[in-house]
């Protein structure tokens, strides 16, 4: 059992501002649980950012569906086939100044979703990710 | 989203900075300039006041990193105060606090800085 609770496409990182404001709503009518507004906006910053600077794409759709036990964010994007969760990680142990500035937003997506699931359909990639409920 | 970038103090050797609303893919560019203008040759502390920050991603987080790099080459200090709980976590998650000197409100800093000067 899932419902969709939002959907929407994103074209530029300005758009983020809309998105804030629409999860924000979804809050307020108990849609979705405030603290997970943050989460979903760092997700859905780090997404578009990739995909626009590297991912040769232009087009970022997020799906959203509450869940019993979770909230799924379904994020579709179409760019070059690219999975995310494949890429080198971070040293998080070093200090800053010994680490490579990169794969920060790889972290934060991983440390704020519960399960995390890629595939290409369709010259499309899917990324699925779940956010656990408070 | 938006960003406000305040200069709160200036000497000659420290930089304090309010940093208001969203620091995100869209607004970093902005504080990459302001820093770039105002991190001096001789400053040897940055400290944010990070009470009215709402939000941080990576592309936020790279900004506070490069900075952390500049100013433990020349042998200076990165300072943070009065962070917010989601903006906490970002920071907490990537391990980069050890690297900040975390003051929890703008009186411990003011204390910090005030025995930095002397």
């Amino acid at each position: 059992m899932r419902e969709q609770i939002q959907s929407l496409t994103l074209q530029r990182t300005d758009e983020l501002d809309g998105l804030m404001h629409q999860l924000r709503t979804l809050a307020a009518r108990d849609k979705l649980p405030e603290p997970l507004i943050t989460d979903i906006m760092v997700i859905a910053d780090e997404i578009l950012s990739n995909l626009l600077k590297y991912g040769g794409g232009d087009r970022l759709e997020l799906n959203l569906y509450r869940r019993p036990g979770d909230i799924e964010l379904l994020c579709i994007d179409n760019g070059t086939a690219f999975n995310p969760l494949l890429a080198d990680r971070p040293d998080l142990d070093l200090p800053i100044e010994k680490r490579e500035i990169g794969g920060l937003g790889l972290e934060l997506v991983l440390a704020m979703t519960d399960t995390q699931d890629y595939r290409r359909e369709a010259n499309q990639n899917f990324l699925t990710l779940t956010l656990p409920l408070p | 989203m938006s960003l406000d970038v305040t200069v709160l103090e200036q000497t000659d050797t420290c930089l304090r900075l309010s940093l208001q609303g969203s620091l995100d893919s869209d607004t970093y560019p902005l504080l990459e300039n302001r820093l770039d203008e105002l991190m001096t040759e001789r400053i040897q502390l940055v400290a944010f006041d990070l009470q009215a920050l709402d939000f941080i991603s990576s592309a936020g987080l790279r900004v506070f990193f490069a900075t952390v790099k500049k100013m433990k080459a020349r042998g200076g200090r990165v300072a943070v105060s009065h962070m917010q709980p989601g903006v906490r976590k970002v920071f907490d998650i990537v391990k980069a606090l050890p690297d900040l000197s975390v003051f929890a409100s703008v009186e411990e800093m003011d204390e910090y800085l005030a025995s930095f000067q002397k």
